[in-house]
């Protein structure tokens, strides 16, 4: 394998890219066009995506007399909107947070019925009272986590105690996880999805890409040269990484102008942009896979729709508003687990070295790697490269 | 050029070298630095051949060389396979120009419905069939119907 020659198809690649002006826009500036008017238009917005909260519950509360905390958690179970989930440490509980397997995550102090108690037996006398503080860590991740479920709690401590809302109670809540009190908008949890959907859009350039030096002989012309087929395909992998890279820091740029500010690592952002680029691979074995099937350039644009757009719908930013079943279906393709990883990365400050990310990431580049081999198969079977 | 002199492992010296000689050669130094895709036909054409030749090959299969252009041009070529050849390179080339065989091949070959019909000399052809030149030679054996390229 000759560097000299990955070089010279990797600058043809990308020399091509810079030539064409309608390229060009569909690479870069589409998405950043896109970024622009989603996070304009509802970048201060909030939303509503489900109407079943996911809350673990760490109970310290272990009063035997007068067990308050069941009581909250039969009466948190009766709103019908919230699904309580019991953990014995908080350590458990703070791992499934940060995985995004609950929304929420309740700590019950182990004076809660003692306070209770307190406020029950002088109700009118806040001297008496056994002031206590139930924790709330609130998964960053998920808007509607941050905004309905403080009030929910809080209606629930406020209805057990017997109270009116308005008067005053010893139960304060503490949303801990606001510790570093932030606003999130909509564009806060579109944005990860904005990563995977700039990449998306790499499968139809790649596709006419192909079919382009197809049929202006080009693809020929590379075949009466020495150049081996590894060679070739590792130069049009080099170039599709690259056009990714540039397009995520376009996105980011974009987003980042426009307000978003995720709180993490230098550490994090290098292992998000290594996730974005280990998916343009896929872009790469799906465009192939659409340039065997396609006997032009324009036929390639439409077939690799046959691609983007599950990838588009159920992988990224859009897939959080779908039904169940679509978003089962998503789990199936890998601008899913690209946009997963990317949220509890930007949002949730997961740990890199978390198994859910880790997951994550295994699934992307296996299924990117595999989607690649296929795609030079076929293109290898039917256009000798 | 740069692209194929590369995949041909050249090195850049010996490629630069190689790569202004050949635009020289063919007329296409003034427009080298113009986009291929704005030439017109004849100069596609002698851009096809500086690809095709870049790497100094031993041997070289030209298809139709010289279709389609002007008649300076079309020198331009004849003049440069004449080089090739005194330089003992070995060049195939296809042709449907008589004079074109005649004037730079050494042995032709006449190939008719995917049959070689007849091989030899131009001066060899010429004479054993009592005809002027290759043109009507090809006349003589392939007859004077037209015939629709496929």
């Amino acid at each position: 394998m000759k560097l000299q020659r990955i070089a010279a198809l990797t600058k043809k690649e990308l020399k091509k890219t810079i030539r064409e002006p309608a390229v060009l826009f569909m690479i870069f500036l589409f998405p950043i066009i896109f970024v622009f008017a989603f996070g304009a238009s509802f970048g201060g917005v909030g939303g509503s995506q489900t109407v079943t909260y996911h809350i673990g519950v760490v109970n310290m509360d272990h009063e035997s007399l007068m067990n308050a905390s069941q009581t909250v958690l039969a009466a948190l179970t009766d709103t019908k909107i919230i699904n309580v989930q019991v953990y014995a440490d908080n350590q458990t509980a703070q791992d499934d947070l940060s995985q995004g397997n609950v929304q929420a995550v309740m700590i019950i102090p182990s004076d809660f019925s003692q306070s209770l108690a307190s406020y029950q037996a002088a109700p009118n006398n806040p001297a008496q009272w056994t002031n206590t503080t139930v924790s709330l860590y609130l998964d960053k991740g998920s808007l509607v986590a941050t905004q309905a479920v403080p009030a929910i709690i809080q209606q629930t401590l406020t209805a057990i105690a017997g109270q009116s809302q308005q008067t005053r109670s010893p139960f304060q809540v503490q949303t801990a996880s606001l510790v570093e009190v932030k606003t999130t908008s909509a564009l806060d949890f579109i944005a990860p999805g904005m990563f995977t959907f700039a990449s998306i859009f790499l499968i139809m350039m790649v596709a006419q890409s192909f079919t382009q030096d197809k049929e202006n002989g080009m693809m020929k012309r590379i075949r009466i040269t020495p150049t081996t087929p590894t060679e070739f395909m590792t130069s049009q992998v080099i170039s599709y990484m690259s056009i990714a890279l540039i397009q995520a820091a376009l996105v980011f740029a974009m987003t980042y102008a426009l307000g978003f500010r995720p709180s993490i690592g230098i550490s994090t952002y290098v292992f998000a942009f290594t996730l974005i680029l280990i998916f343009s691979v896929s872009t790469v074995g799906f465009g192939l896979i659409t340039a065997t099937i396609a006997k032009s350039a324009g036929a390639a644009t439409g077939l690799s729709f046959l691609f983007v757009l599950p990838q588009l719908f159920l992988g990224t930013f859009v897939g959080a508003s779908l039904s169940s079943g679509a978003q089962v279906a998503g789990k199936f393709i890998p601008s899913y687990y690209v946009t997963n990883a990317l949220t509890s990365l930007f949002l949730r400050g997961t740990a890199i070295t978390s198994s859910a990310i880790m997951l994550d990431f295994a699934v992307v580049s296996v299924s990117c790697v595999a989607i690649l081999v296929v795609g030079v198969a076929l293109y290898a079977k039917y256009y000798k490269v | 050029m740069d692209l194929f002199g590369n995949l041909h492992a050249m090195n850049k010296a010996e490629l630069k070298e190689r790569r202004n000689m050949l635009l020289t050669k063919m007329g296409l130094s003034e427009d080298a630095k113009r986009r291929a895709g704005k030439y017109s036909g004849g100069m596609k054409r002698r851009l096809s051949l500086i690809l095709a030749l870049i790497s100094e090959p031993q041997i070289a299969f030209l298809d139709e060389p010289t279709v389609a252009m002007d008649p300076q041009s079309r020198h331009a070529v004849w003049d440069f396979l004449k080089e090739l050849k005194k330089e003992e390179k070995t060049i195939v080339l296809t042709t449907h120009y008589m004079e074109e065989a005649e004037e730079l091949c050494d042995r032709v070959g006449i190939i008719n419905h995917g049959k070689l019909i007849i091989l030899g000399t131009p001066k060899e052809l010429i004479s054993k069939n009592q005809v002027n030149n290759l043109e009507e030679l090809f006349l003589k054996l392939t007859g004077r119907k037209i015939r629709e390229e496929t």
